[in-house]
């Protein structure tokens, strides 16, 4: 590691965290701006004497002021503590962990399939450009791109579990249930297979168009090596457009949780968004803003390693 | 002036003859005129009132008299398909326009200013880009309440950063064209500089971003309504049947397959058209097509 590319580092985790810290306080500040008291709605209702509630309200640190409030649960933040729920009296950080397996075998199953399936669609349109085969690719493409990932679980479901009743509908029982996973990952990844595709092809095609392609050409250079050249070469431009789509990833895995049942962080944030527990709605929305800033952080890195132009430096 | 607007009906009608002579944008134009006249002529083409009940023909499977089959309480789906048309036109284009009304005039006076109060606008959109924007609306939703104007509101906010910055980076290197000095030696008025100078030349970038934006206005809003932060139940909108849907989805699918394809197909459009518009506007992709 050059010394260039641990300043590089170094920044971008400054940055990083910054923007986590940020990220929070706007979350929290709106969080504080929502209508309802939080008391209300732990009590729902019930008549609980007033000693009781001033007694929830220390212990839940309602009693002081805002910005000492923040401070404290940015404190907990750093070591890992999100804050007690409103309503189930269980920390926040707690129930996240529980549900994570879930949730990661979700999305990293679901990440595969994009890859495997785009990679040589993309190449092969790319190479074929404005034949009919590239033609139908692309249809194929926006089709998935266009359908929101509910929709395709919820057909999905109805396809294979009612009509073909090749796999079970919903649930899921322990880990590594594949019966289970298939329609799931098969729902998320669909939108992504389409999305990764078109911006491959799109940036193979440009590539195609440069100089060192036509000398490749010119030297006889054969089709699978120039392919090979010329895949390595636009894979850069590709990876900086996924960064942004992982935010989108990790949301639509929300939503898939949710057509399935899979009861992951998903299942637990919409839940809590419906029953106004706002301490699972705030860790969980910082939370995911970390490992969307922690994973274009490290796109940023495995961009410089494809792109040798990149050069690590400060750009203004 | 009267050149002014010779040029402009020039240009539009080059741009509606590229328009043509591109087959995505004229099948997304189809589907998207499809659904218009759905929306427009919704009273006249359904066959029930998509609201009425009718509890002797509950969870009735498709057949002549209902093409779409009826839901739980018996209303008809086909019609309420119909009027779903109406609530998602509405949607996107409010949640298009608001995010456009906010988000073009903050972008191109914070270039043309620049210094400190474009960093600071900057930054603030940076940092909201940081929250996955769908995570954002429905934080924003959870906060306002559910429902249809909070939905609408949450989108557009969500979606403002990413065009903000699109529309300030082609703003700044515009601003530094020689045609644009010209304008400082003359004296023009900044005002007069950003929007009659600047703007004109971003126009058909927005243009591009806005039609896909409308596409994917309609999915956020229909993830947000089947997840019971958006259009609430009794109302006739794709996402809130399917949300109700979702609970009888293994006893009468057709309360799903319709209004989820419908979406689908919607979106279709509107990215066809979208990609469409792209290529056409997008000078790079023009010189080599022409």
């Amino acid at each position: 590691m050059s010394a260039e590319l641990i300043a590089f580092i170094v920044r971008r985790i400054i940055t990083a965290t910054l923007t986590v810290v940020a990220v929070s306080l706007l979350i929290f500040l709106l969080l504080q701006a929502a209508p309802g008291d939080p008391v209300t709605t732990m009590t729902a209702g019930h008549k609980v004497p007033q000693e009781r509630i001033n007694m929830i309200r220390e212990t839940l640190n309602l009693d002081k002021p805002i910005i000492v409030q923040y401070w404290l649960w940015l404190k907990g933040i750093f070591r890992g503590d999100f804050g007690m729920s409103f309503i189930k009296d269980i920390k926040v950080s707690v129930l996240v962990l529980e549900r994570m397996p879930v949730s990661l075998q979700l999305v990293l199953f679901s990440g595969l399939l994009p890859l495997v399936l785009s990679i040589p669609a993309g190449i092969v349109a790319a190479m074929h450009e404005g034949t009919v085969l590239d033609n139908v690719l692309i249809t194929l493409s926006v089709i998935t791109a266009s359908t929101p990932v509910f929709v395709v679980g919820l057909l999905l479901i109805i396809i294979f579990s009612l009509w073909l009743g090749w796999l079970p509908p919903m649930g899921l029982e322990g880990l590594f249930d594949v019966k289970r996973l298939i329609l799931p990952c098969l729902a998320l990844s669909l939108t992504f297979v389409g999305l990764l595709f078109r911006m491959l092809r799109a940036s193979m095609i440009e590539e195609l168009q440069k100089d060192y392609v036509v000398k490749d050409r010119a030297m006889g250079l054969g089709k699978t090596k120039i392919t090979a050249r010329v895949f390595k070469n636009s894979l850069a431009p590709v990876l900086t457009v996924s960064g942004f789509m992982i935010g989108s990833y990790i949301v639509f895995a929300v939503l898939v949780e949710y057509v399935f049942g899979l009861g992951g962080i998903g299942s637990l944030l919409v839940n809590a968004t419906l029953t106004q527990d706002y301490p699972i709605v705030l860790g969980l929305t910082v939370f995911i803003s970390i490992v969307f800033v922690v994973s274009n952080f490290l796109v940023d890195l495995l961009y410089g390693a494809l792109d040798p132009r990149i050069r690590y430096t400060s750009r203004k | 002036m009267i050149y002014r607007a010779r040029f402009l009906t020039r240009q539009i009608q080059r741009a509606f003859a590229r328009v043509r002579s591109n087959h995505l944008a004229v099948a997304g134009l189809i589907i998207i005129g499809f659904f218009a006249v759905l929306a427009v002529f919704a009273p006249l083409i359904a066959p029930f009132d998509p609201y009425a009940t009718d509890l002797n023909a509950t969870y009735e499977p498709p057949s002549w008299r209902h093409p779409f089959g009826t839901d739980h309480v018996g209303r008809d789906i086909f019609s309420r398909v119909i009027y779903g048309a109406r609530i998602a036109f509405a949607i996107t284009v409010l949640v298009v326009l608001i995010e456009l009304t906010v988000s073009v005039p903050l972008a191109l006076i914070s270039s043309y200013i620049g210094g400190t109060f474009d960093e600071v606008v900057m930054r603030i959109m940076d940092m909201i880009i940081s929250i996955p924007h769908l995570l954002l609306a429905i934080v924003i939703v959870a906060l306002m309440g559910p429902g249809m104007r909070n939905a609408i509101i949450a989108i557009s906010i969500s979606y403002m950063p990413m065009l903000a910055r699109l529309v300030r980076s082609v703003a700044l290197s515009i601003k530094e064209e020689p045609y644009i000095e010209a304008c400082h030696v003359l004296r023009f008025k900044s005002v007069r500089i950003v929007f009659s100078h600047i703007l004109p030349n971003i126009v058909s970038v927005i243009i591009v971003q806005l039609s896909l934006d409308l596409g994917y206005a309609l999915i956020d809003m229909a993830s947000l309504s089947f997840i019971g932060l958006g259009v609430q139940p009794p109302k006739a909108s794709w996402g809130a049947m399917l949300s109700l849907g979702k609970s009888y989805l293994l006893h009468s699918p057709w309360m799903v397959i319709f209004p989820g394809i419908c979406i689908a197909l919607l979106v279709f459009g509107f990215n066809l058209f979208g990609i469409g518009l792209g290529d056409v506007l997008n000078p790079k992709t023009r010189q080599r097509g022409e």
